[in-house]
């Protein structure tokens, strides 16, 4: 006899459990442990991981693909920085010296905050679980949290918001368009 | 035969998938083993999710390239990952429906028959209504069937729910009361057809 009582009985659920609960490939697990490598963190490829599918939203990719590009096209116009050091070096040379477009400016604040939401405590210098490997790239709580972003970090970063489960679509758009922005104002030269 | 509570029920799991806290803190270090053992423990929650969730759109290499990013997305948010082991299943159904919801938006248009290939034989009673099940599930839309499934084959909490599919507790009810409606008349018609 169906139970009719507001949640499933044992018979309700034992037929759910029988419509989808047929057992994993019998080599999935070896497929998933081979696909993670414990260098995880040097994912700076826009598609993640190896062997991977990915599932990133599509409009974040395209707007990645758009950047990608435009990095391309940077690179190969011969604007490319050589010789630098170290990483704060660079970032003080694509730190443009006039001040940001006021829209830049609203755009890394709604970053920062997102960042600081979703990226923490890796990227959060007070924080206990900090890593340093994460701080070198950015620390949330740097006042200008951006300066020690290549425009290849900037990509990544974006790659893993489009990835972070947390976020919504709309917190990734923003990450989205203060990277273009970024892009856009590290290479006008301003 | 008197039927369990639902809290019942949801202990039974918890045991079922409880994993030793040192595997969940060797996983988070990144050791092998210790995330095959969660891969190996969750697989079956993770899939039974994926394709209960999948099912007007596809099945198969589909449920297994979101089951296998599940996975990974897990593990490189693991560290993040703060409550015992015993919560790693609702967390990693979570995972599986966020991915599942967003697969189904961008496939909407394609339709697949529902497949074939339940576990028993073709005159086996349970095929009929496991039929008879997924083609029930498979008419809800993408917000009910994961309510449901998030509820009755992984037990989260009806704040839960809330939480993952961003609406009120009083949507998760009525979305519950629905889906376990068609569930119920589906099992009805199979139970007359067999």
């Amino acid at each position: 006899m169906i139970d009719t009582s507001p949640e499933l009985g044992d018979e309700e659920r034992d037929a759910l459990l029988g419509a989808f609960g047929a057992p994993a490939p019998r080599d999935f697990a070896e497929r998933v442990v081979d696909a993670w490598s414990p260098e995880h963190d040097a994912r700076v490829s826009l598609r993640g991981p190896r062997g991977r599918t990915s599932v990133v939203r599509p409009g974040v990719a395209a707007l990645a693909a758009l950047a990608a590009a435009a990095l391309l096209a940077w690179w190969v116009g011969g604007v490319v920085t050589k010789g630098l050091e170290t990483r704060a070096q660079q970032a003080r040379l694509v730190e443009a010296p006039g001040d940001p477009p006021a829209e830049l400016s609203r755009l890394r604040t709604r970053a920062h905050t997102l960042l600081a939401e979703h990226c923490s405590p890796c990227h959060d210098a007070e924080d206990a679980r900090a890593r340093g490997e994460a701080l070198a790239v950015f620390d949330t709580r740097s006042p200008q949290w951006w300066l020690t972003m290549s425009e290849q970090q900037l990509e990544v970063m974006l790659s893993r918001a489009a990835d972070e489960e947390t976020m919504t679509p709309a917190e990734v758009d923003g990450v989205a368009r203060y990277v273009a922005a970024e892009l856009a104002f590290r290479r006008s030269g301003v | 035969m008197t039927p369990r509570t639902f809290q019942a029920r949801a202990n039974d799991a918890a045991d079922r998938y409880d994993v030793p806290a040192v595997v969940l803190e060797r996983a988070r270090r990144g050791d092998r083993e210790a995330c095959r053992t969660l891969v190996q423990t969750f697989e079956g929650v993770v899939f039974a999710q994926l394709r209960g969730m999948l099912m007007p759109v596809g099945q198969g290499a589909a449920v297994e390239d979101l089951a296998q990013e599940t996975f990974l997305r897990a593990f490189a948010a693991l560290h993040r990952f703060e409550g015992p082991p015993r919560g790693l299943r609702p967390w990693l159904a979570t995972i599986a429906t966020r991915l599942a919801l967003n697969e189904l938006r961008r496939r909407r248009p394609r339709m697949e028959v529902l497949r074939d290939d339940l576990p028993t034989g073709r005159g086996d009673p349970r095929r009929v209504v496991g039929k008879g099940v997924q083609a029930a599930i498979a008419e809800l839309p993408d917000t009910f069937r994961a309510a449901f499934l998030l509820r009755e084959l992984h037990g989260l909490e009806y704040s839960e729910i809330s939480e993952v599919l961003q609406c009120d507790l009083g949507t998760v009810k009525s979305r519950l009361s629905r889906a376990r409606a068609r569930l119920r008349d589906a099992l009805l018609e199979s139970g007359g057809e067999s």
